[in-house]
């Protein structure tokens, strides 16, 4: 029976690398619009609650948890899906900008 | 002005921060390699590890303050029952504790630097010479005192693991005790509020946990522990 090669290292810091930026300051942009939005659309204002820590707080452990559940051995991926939750999850401000200042303006 | 300082505190802090997380990620594989432990169930339980930590870290100070932000404790446990979970899942059974035992304090020694650069979990005031100017005041350096402690710790765990004296978890169980005790000490430091028993919350949790490590510790070291020596060949 062949056996599988070992886990790739370079693969798996690589994309935790990757993730760590993506999460960081793109998903979090991303995220930070979309909840705005919805923020302006009902009226809500994201000023002195949690509300928009707590929404990217599930989406960053389902993202980091989605990680754990790779049958594919790509650990360039799996590496990416930590390091966008250690990055999303490191970096509330960056989305908290985002959602007070677009929800804030109407 | 101070807002500015502020976020540029934290934008420097945060890729040390990075570094801590990806530092953690390394010593957990050097050692399963080591240990001869590289498997892909392995990285999985790492990731959950990772991610257990994270999310338990957030979970716990925002029940704990209301605010968000991370508190190693919820860190440590978040991460333990994902892991515990995980392993479940995956039919895995070989002890894996020994693996984040590295891990854990060399991640904090280095993510305490980021705290120190950004400005969190700072000390009381205080006229020492090695004071810093932090929140307006000259306060101890509670992030350094902290660092210096998992650094410290690091050495001694990595100095047992050289030896190769305990059982597989040992080294989880002994970091834990040692994690606890510094933590303890450190508090007298911080700029935190007491309970009505005269200790922090943090204190309060300190000798929780070094109560659960030295059980769990000693039962794994007892001399009617059968498997007390054994750990599978390299």
């Amino acid at each position: 029976m062949e056996s599988k090669p070992p886990p790739s290292a370079g693969a798996l810091i690589g994309g935790i690398a990757a993730g760590l930026f993506a999460g960081g300051i793109v998903i979090w942009i991303v995220t930070g619009i979309i909840f705005a939005l919805i923020f302006q659309a009902i009226k809500a204002t994201s000023s002195n609650n949690n509300l928009p820590f707590i929404l990217n707080y599930v989406l960053a452990v389902g993202i980091g948890a989605s990680s754990i559940f790779l049958r594919n051995r790509n650990w360039f991926m799996m590496g990416f899906l930590i390091g966008a939750c250690i990055g999303m999850l490191g970096s509330t401000a960056v989305c908290n900008v985002v959602v007070t200042g677009l929800s804030n303006s109407h | 002005m101070d807002r500015i300082d502020e976020h540029l505190r934290w934008a420097i802090a945060a890729p040390v921060y990075a570094c801590a997380y990806l530092v953690a990620a390394a010593i957990f594989w050097w050692m399963a390699r080591r240990r001869g432990m590289l498997t892909d169930d392995v990285v999985r339980i790492m990731a959950a590890g990772l991610v257990g930590g994270l999310a338990g870290a957030n979970l716990l100070q925002l029940i704990a303050t209301g605010l968000p932000g991370k508190t190693i404790e919820g860190g440590i446990l978040g991460g333990w029952l994902a892991v515990v979970w995980v392993k479940r899942y995956l039919g895995y059974t070989r002890p894996t504790g020994d693996l984040f035992a590295l891990a854990i304090p060399a991640g904090e020694a280095i993510g305490r630097v980021a705290c120190f650069i950004g400005g969190c979990c700072y000390g009381k005031t205080a006229g020492v010479a090695w004071a810093v100017y932090d929140h307006d005041a000259w306060r101890h350096p509670t992030q350094l005192y902290l660092s210096l402690a998992a650094a410290l710790c690091f050495v001694v765990l990595l100095t047992v693991e050289r030896r190769g004296i305990l059982p597989e978890n040992g080294l989880l169980y002994l970091g834990g005790m040692l994690f606890c005790i510094d933590r303890f000490v450190v508090e007298f430091f911080r700029d935190v509020s007491v309970t009505p028993v005269d200790l922090t919350l943090a204190q309060l949790g300190c000798c929780l946990g070094f109560a659960f490590f030295a059980w769990k510790f000693f039962k794994l070291v007892a001399p009617w522990n059968q498997n007390r020596l054994l750990r599978p060949a390299h």
